[in-house]
């Protein structure tokens, strides 16, 4: 079977009585915001941003885009959206793996909950159908197990499970979904989402389809002009010799700590110094790699299996050691022991937790302890046993795990210093020190979900991948800069295509791709334009939700805390001055979107 | 001076890192220069066809990338005490 144009089939399950409805996106949706991430944002505005995160009025979108599942190179993605019970922004979540594509490979092209069941559930999908199926006995198990009954009941063959773990079923604020065992929707709660709906998992059934989307002959040639970019010796997702391919994302752990960008001790320095090698992506290839595995239709695999042969932890295989929760549970907390950071992000893709506001939650914790003002016991930098006993305590809301189940923002809140929870908008900041890498910086100010290192990441060109010149110390520029990537990434996650996809591809590509498969005429110029509107709307969004003037902000300590240490030593984040670039580049006022611009992109 | 190799460069070098000597008037030229002469294959790496410093991998004295330096490759090095060879490098 053909792939179906997308936009046809989102089936709409109201988990309050049951009932399954399949209707098809309103074209002028798809349109306007392309699919997942946008499309998404769409259906969840439509709920009205008022609705309270946690509430059965809010909705939980799983969206694919309009290449997902087909033969598209790095086209496995697909997003999770909500309003986040970690911001109060909307969010949008996305996962690699098979099992977006194995949605459409089911004849459906996205997932619309709402209401909440009055006791736990599953929902399976075939043949284009949903179906709701009691999960009282898999409340409570980890994913890892759940994916294991799953693939017992129903077998492995053309099986994928998308779950959440007990940190989901206690609204932990950054719960995730995670399927397969370990790709996650990471960030912004949308596991907790799902529990507050009583929401286990969603069972996939497919077998591969036939992946030919739209017109044919169009999307051959713009498939393989993608794919030679991929594959060409010069990009860094070249198989098996770009960086990205060969080490993963964990390659950057060393260059930034290098040039003093590693937000470590919660950021209160910004190097790792020689401890770096010891968590780094050469580290981990030279010691404990044992495979690559990839995901649907991706040359890169830039996913890194270990296995753990030594210490408390020996035995452990997982996958995968990234960079962003190598950096969250690793320098950020003081910890240079690769066999503990690989517990911990294998507890998290069990339990279900966002391993990036685990880690900014310990660090947090830790220096709330050094202080002498942490509630409870306290946690000492880099005390691993410690660390793993309370990611448990965590998931499961017990005695000091409660507090920290709020997420840092809220927990540091709760003991009386704000100032100490790395965040903006409530989101703990990704791996990226604003100091030494200004554009990062404002890029996680003027996030539409939190904190977030992959909503502009100009890290791509401040740190030369990307044929942009961009001194990452150097603030002029950056507010057009980031404005920029802010608007091809909106288009690509809505698209959806790996992240990684931009390291050798551009609008020109995506362009072709999506006009092929959509079967219209696109350029550009639309992608551009279209990832603009997106993002306006996410604004849209949060300004309807209270977030104002003033709410695109960085913590304290990277506008007045220089840097010392060498790279960026002396160095702050020029925060104010750039928004000003920034918002005159997005014709905002002060962070809010102005009715006018709202019509003259055809939001209202 | 520690020069120190990262990733793919590393498998070319066969090392982390070493310590090198040079002129106490030697620039950012010499030592990609004295990198080329030691290990011919990075000359791809570091250098152009027509011989500028290349994109493809970056040379940073102290944690800054030379490109961004006031004189580029006319840096001299008397005064660093840390130099990192780093090929391009990105991800999530």
């Amino acid at each position: 079977m053909d792939l179906q144009k997308f936009g046809q089939a989102i089936v709409h399950v109201d988990l309050a009585s049951g009932q399954t409805q399949m209707r098809p996106a309103p074209a002028d949706w798809v349109k306007k915001y392309i699919g997942a991430r946008g499309l998404g944002v769409r259906y969840v505005l439509e709920a009205g941003p008022e609705v309270e995160a946690l509430s059965p009025a809010n909705r939980l979108c799983f969206m694919n885009g309009p290449l997902t599942g087909s033969e598209t190179s790095m086209s496995g993605r697909w997003a999770c959206v909500t309003k986040s019970p970690l911001t109060g922004t909307v969010t949008d979540s996305h996962q690699g793996g098979w099992t977006g594509a194995r949605l459409r490979w089911a004849g459906l092209d996205g997932l619309v909950f709402e209401g909440r069941s009055d006791h736990p559930v599953y929902a399976f999908v075939e043949d284009g159908q949903v179906f709701l199926r009691d999960a009282s006995d898999l409340w409570g198990k980890g994913i890892h197990e759940t994916v294991a009954l799953f693939e017992e009941r129903y077998g492995e063959k053309d099986l994928s499970v998308c779950a959440i773990g007990p940190a989901g079923e206690k609204m932990v604020r950054f719960a995730a979904w995670v399927n397969e065992d370990d790709r996650a929707f990471g960030r912004g709660g949308t596991g907790a989402v799902g529990g507050s709906k009583n929401l286990k998992a969603i069972v996939i059934r497919a077998p591969r389809a036939k992946s030919r989307v739209g017109d044919d002959g169009g999307w051959k040639a713009a498939r393989r002009t993608a794919l030679d970019a991929i594959r060409d010796e010069k990009n860094i997702t070249s198989p098996r010799k770009g960086g990205l391919s060969v080490y993963g994302t964990n390659v950057l752990m060393n260059p930034v700590s290098n040039i003093g960008a590693l937000g470590t001790r919660n950021s209160q320095v910004t190097s790792f110094g020689d401890k770096a090698e010891k968590i780094s992506g050469e580290y981990v290839k030279e010691h404990i790699l044992v495979d690559d595995p990839t995901c649907h239709a991706c040359p890169v695999a830039c996913k890194k299996e270990v296995e753990i042969k030594d210490g408390p932890y020996a035995g452990l295989r997982m996958e995968s050691v990234e960079y962003e929760p190598a950096w969250a549970l690793g320098a950020n907390c003081d910890n240079d022991d690769i066999g503990s950071i690989a517990k911990l992000i294998d507890q998290c893709n069990d339990l279900g937790m966002d391993p990036i506001e685990l880690g900014n939650a310990l660090s947090m914790y830790m220096e709330a302890t050094e202080r002498g003002f942490a509630k409870g016991k306290g946690l000492a930098w880099g005390d691993t046993a410690a660390m793993v006993a309370l990611t448990d305590a965590i998931a499961q809301r017990d005695g000091d795990g409660d507090l920290l189940a709020e997420g840092p923002t809220l927990a540091a809140a709760q003991m009386g210093h704000e100032e100490i929870a790395m965040a903006v908008k409530g989101q703990a900041l990704p791996a990226y020190d604003p100091r030494g890498l200004k554009g990062m910086g404002l890029g996680y100010a003027t996030s539409n979900r939190g904190a977030c290192h992959l909503r502009a990441y100009v890290a791509a060109a401040e740190l030369g991948v990307v044929p942009i010149e961009a001194d990452p110390l150097e603030w002029k520029g950056k507010g057009g800069l980031v404005k920029a990537f802010q608007d091809i990434h909106a288009f690509s996650d809505s698209m959806d295509l790996c992240k990684f996809s931009a390291f050798a591809e551009g609008p020109e590509e995506y362009a072709a791709q999506y006009a092929s498969a959509m079967g219209e005429a696109f350029s550009a110029d639309d992608v551009t334009a279209a990832g603009e509107r997106i993002y306006n709307l996410e604004r849209y969004y949060n300004n309807l939700a209270g977030f104002r003037e003033g709410a695109d902000t960085l913590p304290a300590r990277f506008i007045d805390e220089p840097s010392t240490l060498a790279g960026s030593k002396g160095h702050v984040s020029e925060l104010g001055s750039m928004l000003d670039e920034y918002y005159a580049a997005r014709g905002w006022e002060d962070g809010v979107v102005p009715e006018a611009k709202l019509r003259a992109l055809g939001i209202l | 001076m520690r020069v120190s190799f990262f990733a793919s460069l590393r498998e070319i070098v066969g090392a982390r890192d070493f310590e090198l000597s040079l002129p106490a008037d030697a620039t950012v030229r010499d030592l990609a220069e004295e990198l080329v002469r030691r290990w011919p294959e990075l000359r791809e790496q570091l250098f152009t066809d027509e011989g500028a410093l290349s994109r493809r991998a970056a040379i940073y004295l102290d944690g800054r990338n030379v490109r961004w330096l006031p004189d580029a490759d006319a840096t001299r090095l008397s005064s660093v005490e840390r130099v990192a060879v780093i090929p391009p490098a990105a991800g999530g």
